[in-house]
């Protein structure tokens, strides 16, 4: 049943000539704001007892993506374009050839490709699958620490990591 | 499960235990998730109505009304249906949700939205689990008005003979003193505004009023072109306060006024031409 206010809307429309429309957008992957926080804490923690192994440069890089990641969730910057991307990817492949030289396939140089490699994934999380492989990197830094120690301190601060990673993929589903 | 063989093969490779403890741990995860998930929907009850009839190129409304039983919560329960967006539905401190989704008709007569998924990735977003539901849902859409120009075709009609008592004088001759009771709508408020007292125009005598909206007022045009007009022209009289009334190839209904004859021209419009059984299938329901 059509009430007397829509069949004058429609009349209005009628007469302008514009179609009462509304058109549907491009759905784009809002990740919670929790999920972010979760993340990014996850991050921090696991990749905490790796940096005291790591170049001092990759601590810097890991807290300045952390910092973007954040500008970009806040809408103050949009996601970098594929130039910069490319560019910062060659960068830091010619960063790490030049720090580890021919250690290249040593598990420092594999652990650091992987710290890399979450934090610039972290400024390209536009879909869930994204936010998904961040968090399974995340797993995998921790299966890396186990490598280099598995003292019980070690065991007993990387349950208290896995807990808040697993609480990282919990959040993201939630809304 | 990609991502756990490659850690068990990075486990097995370094034959650290604990990496083995954590891959196991995660594999538990994995398979907890998958009930986790089935029951993030199971016991769930879902209602839907379709909303109000619309125009072609509107967005029909659809309301899903979820309920809950007992005291389980549900969290993100994701429901959509082709063409529309996710909706996303929280039952946890309230038992019943109600959501709207929005799919757009691009036909006229009866519209059926699709089938419904709603699922879920809630705990973990490793599974996912879905269902798609058939509701019996419809709404009526009605042609797209477009525009034309109604006075020259009101005009025409009253040159071709219908009636022989022009409106102008018309309206002088029915005024009489204003009863109360009598329809706000019938008072002649120009007569009334320049002071001289309220006076109401009768109707009761005249057949000039009632206008009739003809297939064959709009030539050289095809069915849909021929209804989108009718529909405009039957939308600006019923604003109007006018009687209209309606002939198609097959279809005659008298001239009236109100939301009745509104509704019943306006079906007659969305129906023309399209099967008769799909009607009468619509009005059981």
């Amino acid at each position: 049943m059509g009430s007397k206010d829509d069949q004058e809307a429609v009349c209005r429309h009628a007469k302008t000539g514009i179609p009462p429309r509304v058109t549907a957008g491009i759905e784009i992957y809002r990740l919670p704001r929790t999920a972010l926080i979760w993340i990014l804490s996850s991050l921090v923690l696991i990749s905490l007892p790796h940096m005291l192994r790591m170049p001092i440069w990759l601590t810097g890089l890991c807290l300045f993506c952390i910092g973007i990641s954040v500008l970009i969730f806040q809408g103050r910057i949009s996601h970098p374009g594929s130039k910069i991307k490319t560019t910062v990817v060659f960068l830091m492949l010619v960063a790490l050839v030049l720090q580890y030289g021919r250690d290249i396939f040593s598990t420092d140089a594999i652990v650091a490709v992987l710290i890399v490699g979450i934090s610039l994934k972290l400024l390209e999380m536009k879909k869930r699958r994204d936010v998904m492989l961040v968090i399974y990197l995340c797993y995998f830094s921790v299966l890396a620490e186990f490598i280099y120690s598995q003292a019980i301190p070690v065991a007993i601060y990387m349950s208290f990591c896995i807990v808040i990673i697993t609480s990282a993929l919990m959040s993201f589903t939630q809304t | 499960m990609g991502v756990l063989s490659l850690m068990f093969i990075g486990a097995v490779n370094y034959e650290a235990s604990l990496a083995f403890a954590m891959v196991f741990w995660l594999i538990g995860l994995f398979i907890l998730s998958i009930s986790y998930t089935f029951r993030n929907l199971s016991g769930l009850h879902i209602a839907a109505v379709a909303g109000s009839s619309i125009f072609v190129g509107e967005h029909a409304e659809i309301n899903v009304i979820l309920t809950r039983n007992g005291k389980r919560i549900y969290e993100a329960i994701q429901l959509n249906f082709p063409g529309s967006r996710n909706v996303v539905a929280n039952l946890i401190e309230n038992t019943e949700e109600r959501s709207s989704l929005f799919v757009v008709a691009n036909r006229r007569g009866w519209f059926s939205p699709g089938r419904l998924t709603i699922s879920t990735i809630f705990p973990f977003g490793i599974c996912r689990a879905w269902s798609l539901l058939d509701l019996d849902l419809r709404c009526l859409v009605y042609p797209k008005p477009v525009p034309c120009d109604l006075d020259w075709l009101t005009s025409q009609q009253q040159d071709s003979g219908h009636t022989n008592i022009t409106r102008g004088s018309d309206d002088f001759h029915a005024l009489r003193d204003y009863q109360r009771g009598d329809s706000l709508r019938h008072v002649a408020w120009k007569i009334a505004a320049s002071g001289r007292g309220m006076f109401t125009k009768e109707y009761s005598a005249n057949v000039d009023d009632k206008i009739w909206l003809k297939w064959d007022m709009f030539p050289d045009m095809n069915a849909e072109e021929r209804l989108s007009r009718l529909c405009f022209c039957m939308l600006q009289l019923d604003a109007g306060g006018q009687d209209y009334g309606l002939e198609l190839p097959g279809t005659r209904i008298e001239p009236a006024k109100g939301s009745e004859h509104y509704t019943r021209v306006m079906k007659a419009l969305a129906l023309f031409g399209l099967d008769e059984s799909d009607e009468t299938n619509g009005e059981q329901r």
